[in-house]
């Protein structure tokens, strides 16, 4: 699967490239407006990342350029302006998702992710890892071929795990996942999500897939 | 007190006392006047008897006709000195006092002393006085009535750009984009008055400007390098060979990026809020914002143990969407954040008001700080970054909302006039 990434920040895309790279995706850089229309021009993406002020051009004129041409890429805004304007502009030109800077990288895969099975699977959202099958339109979750009864929040907490499968995931992102920006500085609660949600795996597959990383975070792993 | 009324004041006062002590001047010397003209009447009928008392060495009858009396009385021994004098007299017929004006002077007659006493009624003259006092009395009003209608009128009309120009400051919003309009004008005063004003105006508003910019780009700049951070931290927890004691700084360094994002977001939406970026409102139903609302925070709530009480009427306001969902979203926030474990909230819509009281750790808050910026209670931990109430409090501005806050049985209040 490939992926561009249009970001003028070479930090900020270099973390994304590390990051992505684990998930076996093929990323691709481009760090002005040029770059990114000639990029854009010649391949095919499974999803671009489109930061909107590029130096050379606006990055909104990228994603029209793609529209025009009736290229079926994914297109993920990443903005440093989180202005509704900006998104609500965003969308309408046919970007799938909008995500305001900053953001956790986990954040960031799991839209990636969503964004591709949109893409690929249209009709057969079924996502598989190690037993576990997530049908992410019937939002319904089994393990083993057994039934797994999950809250909402349990359901959205497992897919998350899953998309950022056999990587540290710090409870600050989860946190910002499943409650947003709202619930800074209180953590405490996602606990008892986690446990419940492990509690469930274990009693349905017999297997411990959660690792607690010394209490900062969680992993989700087959080993 | 008014400067027009001020400057009335003062002018009809003087102009009062001038007129009055004019009319008193006046009436002395027409008085006088009129007296020596009735004094010269007289002398002219004591010559008359002087003329018959010569020539006939006899007096003549004393004789009264129209208002002129005349009459003789014997002198024992010295003769009487002329004078002249106002006598006043009770008059029964009529039953009223009137002066008299008497002449009395000697005369031999068969040398004898007699006065002689001719009187003559003022009658006359009063009348004349009167006359004159009224018509200058008159005229004293209508002056005074006149002074005040040029004054009121032509004043008014004078002022009338100074009004006009303070009438456009007292309307001068900041965050409204129209220029004042100020009216032009001859006089120079109010010529140098409004461009003292267009200047000060202008560069307010440019500074203004300024100011809110810098706070919008200062906090997009921000949002990339935290950005980048963030990516970093994601990036190197990945590290399979990190130590514990490493990780426990790394959550450090996570929390800390966590509040620094959330504040930068609560700065940005000030300076938005600020500068009017939220357009447009809609009905909402506030009681289902509010359930929606309580549906988000139950995890909080379970995990503090919190008690909500809810007493909602069917309500709707009008209002920007976002913005109704930071309001509610901050208050409730708030009322969660500080409560204490097992404590309460209660909410209650009715008529136009939401009330959100809360038990909390907090004692009460100072009413005059509390929606001021960075204001947190000397008691609170932490989280939380002071610009919640600013931005609840911004928004009620913006939107035409009040909003106030009372401590009471150990809850703090805050209700939401719409």
């Amino acid at each position: 699967l490939k992926i561009l990434i249009i970001e003028d920040e070479k930090a900020l895309s270099e973390s994304i490239v590390t990051y992505l790279k684990q998930e076996d995706y093929i990323c691709e850089t481009a760090f002005d407006f040029k770059t990114a229309l000639q990029k854009t021009e010649l391949h095919e993406y499974d999803c671009i990342l489109l930061d909107i002020s590029l130096p050379g051009g606006n990055g909104l004129d990228i994603l029209k350029e793609l529209k025009a041409n009736d290229q079926m890429d994914g297109v993920l805004i990443i903005s440093a302006k989180n202005s509704l304007d900006d998104k609500v502009a965003g969308l309408k030109l046919g970007a799938d998702d909008y995500l305001p800077k900053p953001f956790h990288l986990s954040e960031l895969s799991a839209r990636i992710a969503a964004i591709i099975r949109r893409k690929h699977f249209a009709g057969s959202n079924i996502v598989k890892f190690n037993g576990i099958v997530i049908d992410t339109l019937a939002r319904q979750v089994s393990v083993n071929d057994k039934p797994l009864e999950l809250t909402k929040k349990e359901y959205e907490l497992l897919l998350y795990f899953v998309s950022n499968k056999r990587r540290v995931i710090s409870k600050n992102a989860i946190a910002g996942h499943l409650w947003g920006d709202d619930m800074e500085g209180n953590l405490d609660f996602i606990y008892t999500h986690i446990k419940n949600l492990r509690k469930k795996l274990i009693e349905t597959a017999g297997t411990d897939y959660i690792i607690s990383v010394y209490g900062m975070g969680y992993k989700f792993t087959d080993q | 007190m008014k400067l027009l009324a001020r400057y009335n004041r003062v002018n009809i006062i003087a102009t009062i006392i001038v007129l009055l002590l004019s009319g008193l001047c006046y009436y002395f010397i027409i008085r006088n006047v009129l007296l020596n003209q009735l004094d010269e009447d007289l002398k002219v009928e004591e010559q008359e008897i002087l003329d018959y008392v010569r020539k006939n060495d006899s007096l003549p009858n004393p004789s009264n006709y129209k208002d002129q009396e005349v009459s003789f009385s014997l002198n024992a021994d010295k003769p009487v000195r002329r004078t002249f004098k106002s006598v006043v007299f009770f008059k029964k017929e009529e039953n009223e006092y009137t002066w008299n004006r008497q002449i009395l002077f000697p005369i031999k007659v068969n040398n004898k002393n007699f006065t002689v006493t001719i009187s003559k009624s003022e009658e006359e003259t009063e009348d004349l006085i009167q006359v004159i006092l009224l018509i200058t009395l008159a005229i004293v009003l209508l002056l005074l009535f006149v002074l005040f209608l040029i004054n009121r009128l032509l004043l008014s009309k004078l002022w009338k750009p100074f009004n006009s120009t303070l009438r456009e400051l007292t309307q001068f919003n900041l965050s409204n984009k129209n220029q004042v309009t100020l009216e032009q004008s001859r006089i120079n005063e109010f010529r140098e008055l409004n461009q003292a004003v267009r200047i000060m105006t202008d560069r307010v508003k440019q500074d203004y400007d300024t100011l809110k910019n810098f706070t919008e780009n200062a906090s997009h700049e921000m949002q990339t390098p935290l950005a980048i951070i963030n990516s970093k931290l994601d990036v190197l927890i990945q590290d399979e060979t990190i130590s514990e004691f490493q990780v426990q700084q790394l959550q450090g360094i996570y929390n800390a990026l966590d509040r620094l994002s959330a504040l930068n977001q609560s700065l940005l939406l000030l300076t938005k809020i600020e500068n009017n970026q939220f357009v447009g409102s809609d009905n909402i139903a506030l009681d289902t914002l509010v359930k929606e609302k309580l549906t988000q925070f139950e995890e909080l709530l379970e995990s503090k143990k919190i008690n909500v009480t809810t007493q909602l009427e069917k309500t709707t306001i009008y209002c920007n969407n976002q913005l109704a969902d930071i309001l509610i979203n901050n208050l409730l926030n708030n009322a969660i954040r500080y409560n204490k474990p097992n404590g309460l909230i209660s909410i209650s819509i009715s008529g136009n008001t939401l009330q959100i009281a809360n038990s909390s750790f907090l004692p009460a808050l100072d009413n005059q700080k509390l929606f001021q910026r960075f204001y947190r209670h000397g008691d609170t931990k932490q989280d939380g970054n002071g610009l919640g109430l600013s931005i609840v409090k911004q928004i009620c501005d913006r939107m035409g909302f009040l909003i106030d806050y009372k401590f009471m049985d150990d809850k703090h209040f805050f209700t939401l006039h719409f």
